[in-house]
């Protein structure tokens, strides 16, 4: 029962951080049709932040707006140097974002080195729950997902801003028309994902080995995610998370972790073959 | 008829298309506040293409374009609403994955204000939809909610193309009034149409074209019906 709990558990927390670290692809892929092969790159970026905090000598409470500000300065000149230049040409981006994900981990391995970096958790230990002893930091984390998650879902249906986001992606030109000044609504959307995708590797930063390679992991689960639950919405990110993010954990435990990629390599093979928008797709 | 003598919009030598294509050529008209300019010509005779043209979608390859004093001939799309340039398109005229309630929010425009009701309400059909997609509509009831969406902006100029494209009649007489309304608080407007009878009913001014060329231009008193069929069965 305890390892039923425990198995469950931690199949919740896969699909959660999941759907967040996809979350910033699924903006910036899927509602600006920019196919960011850099994702990996600014979740890598992201987890760097407790480092960087640490060699500045700052409260571990800066963290947050330190990889908030970072990300958020790399990816306005990104957006206002590269980016800009390929919104509509979908496979030219790939390989511009690819360039630049190469740039990135370059310049990441300059400053920090090649050599992992250990991040300490800012809520060590862990705590009984449901009457398993479960860690912390992973709870206070499910929380706060649950959280950002209702919260972005009633913001994505509810406001103007949300709205516009929604007319540019569907008619550009008549958002045009209608006044919605799409270039800087583009470029505030780009720079929003890539800050999420930031802060997706803060979350993760204290249960990894913080390293520059480690954004092409993310980044190919990232699109499993999204070529399974489909583009352009909510709904997609969460059936991908869920499906991807669950198939991984309960076929890594049951067989091996190898096996629980070779099944989501598969799934995603799959529906790309016969199913490419996804299960839910709004685009 | 209202309207003073200065052009709110003009344009000279108006050349474009797209890509290598030249669609149309040297094209001129001007329209001033308080009236309406009609376009009219056959399908494929380049009048969407001189929409796009007055918009900004689509950039000018010769000529020149004046809004309300200011030069517009480079500026988008964009920057030309911002001077007061509203448009509603031929095609993909509104908002597919939105709702009709939100078509008609997007750009701030209060729907509690007194004109917003009316126009609304003139069209029953549109407020009982008010919550259904966009894209569920019939291409009539889009045109209408374009319509009507373009209306609410607060812009000056107006450009409308086939904007009875598929109505119903009824719907239809009902532009004409709100056309009235509009031209009489000073709005200017751009008609592309095939409609003779909403163009006759409307327009003070009007242009034919056919094979990207202008081939007839004159005030609306000036023309029998028979000219303007004329310009349709070139």
């Amino acid at each position: 029962m305890e390892d039923a709990l425990l198995l469950g558990l931690n199949t919740v927390w896969q699909i959660a951080t999941l759907g967040f670290v996809a979350l910033g692809l699924a903006i910036v892929f899927g509602l600006l049709r920019i196919m960011n092969m850099a994702h990996g790159e600014f979740v890598m970026i992201g987890a760097y932040a407790p480092v960087i905090t640490t060699q500045l000598g700052l409260s571990p409470w800066m963290q947050i707006p330190v990889c908030i500000l970072s990300i958020g300065v790399i990816a306005f000149l990104c957006e206002r140097l590269l980016i800009r230049h390929f919104y509509d040409r979908i496979f030219d981006s790939l390989l511009a974002t690819w360039g630049l994900s190469l740039l990135l981990r370059e310049l990441v391995e300059l400053t920090f080195g090649r050599s992992f970096q250990s991040v300490i958790s800012p809520l060590p230990g862990t705590v009984l729950f449901l009457g398993i002893n479960y860690p912390l930091y992973r709870l206070v984390v499910l929380a706060g997902l649950l959280i950002f998650f209702t919260v972005l879902t009633i913001w994505y249906r509810q406001s103007l801003t949300a709205t516009r986001i929604k007319a540019m992606v569907a008619n550009p030109v008549l958002a045009q028309a209608a006044g919605i000044k799409t270039a800087r609504l583009s470029a505030s959307v780009f720079v929003v994902g890539c800050i999420v995708s930031g802060l997706s590797g803060l979350m993760l930063a204290p249960l990894i080995r913080v390293e520059p390679f480690i954004g092409l992991d993310y980044l190919l689960r990232c699109f499993f995610v999204l070529v399974l639950g489909g583009l352009g919405s909510l709904e997609g990110l969460g059936i991908g998370s869920v499906g991807i993010g669950g198939v991984q954990t309960i076929v890594g435990t049951i067989s091996s972790q190898t096996g629980g990629y070779l099944t989501i390599l598969l799934v995603s093979i799959f529906f790309l073959w016969l199913r490419p928008r996804g299960i839910y797709s709004k685009n | 008829m209202r309207g003073g003598s200065s052009p709110v919009l003009a344009f000279a030598g108006l050349s474009g298309g797209y890509g290598e294509t030249i669609v149309l050529q040297d094209i001129e008209g001007q329209v001033a506040s308080g009236q309406i300019l009609g376009v009219v010509g056959r399908n494929g005779v380049g009048k969407t293409t001189l929409a796009r043209l007055l918009t900004g979608e689509i950039p000018v390859e010769s000529g020149v374009i004046h809004l309300k004093d200011a030069d517009v001939t480079l500026e988008g799309l964009w920057r030309r609403r911002e001077r007061g340039l509203g448009y509603a398109p031929q095609e993909r005229s509104v908002f597919d994955p939105l709702t009709v309630a939100d078509n008609l929010s997007l750009t701030g425009v209060d729907m509690g204000r007194k004109h917003s009701r009316e126009l609304l309400d003139s069209f029953p059909k549109l407020t009982e939809r008010m919550h259904q997609l966009a894209g569920t509509l019939s291409g009539g009831e889009r045109k209408i909610l374009s319509f009507v969406r373009v209306l609410l902006e607060p812009t000056r100029v107006i450009v409308l193309d086939e904007p009875s494209e598929g109505v119903q009649q009824e719907n239809i007489d009902l532009m004409i009034q709100h056309l009235r309304q509009a031209k009489e608080s000073g709005r200017t407007i751009v008609i592309i149409e095939q409609n003779i009878s909403l163009l006759e009913s409307v327009a003070d001014k009007i242009i034919g074209l056919d094979h990207g060329q202008m081939v007839l231009s004159a005030d609306r008193s000036e023309l029998s019906r028979t000219d303007l069929l004329g310009v349709l069965e070139i």
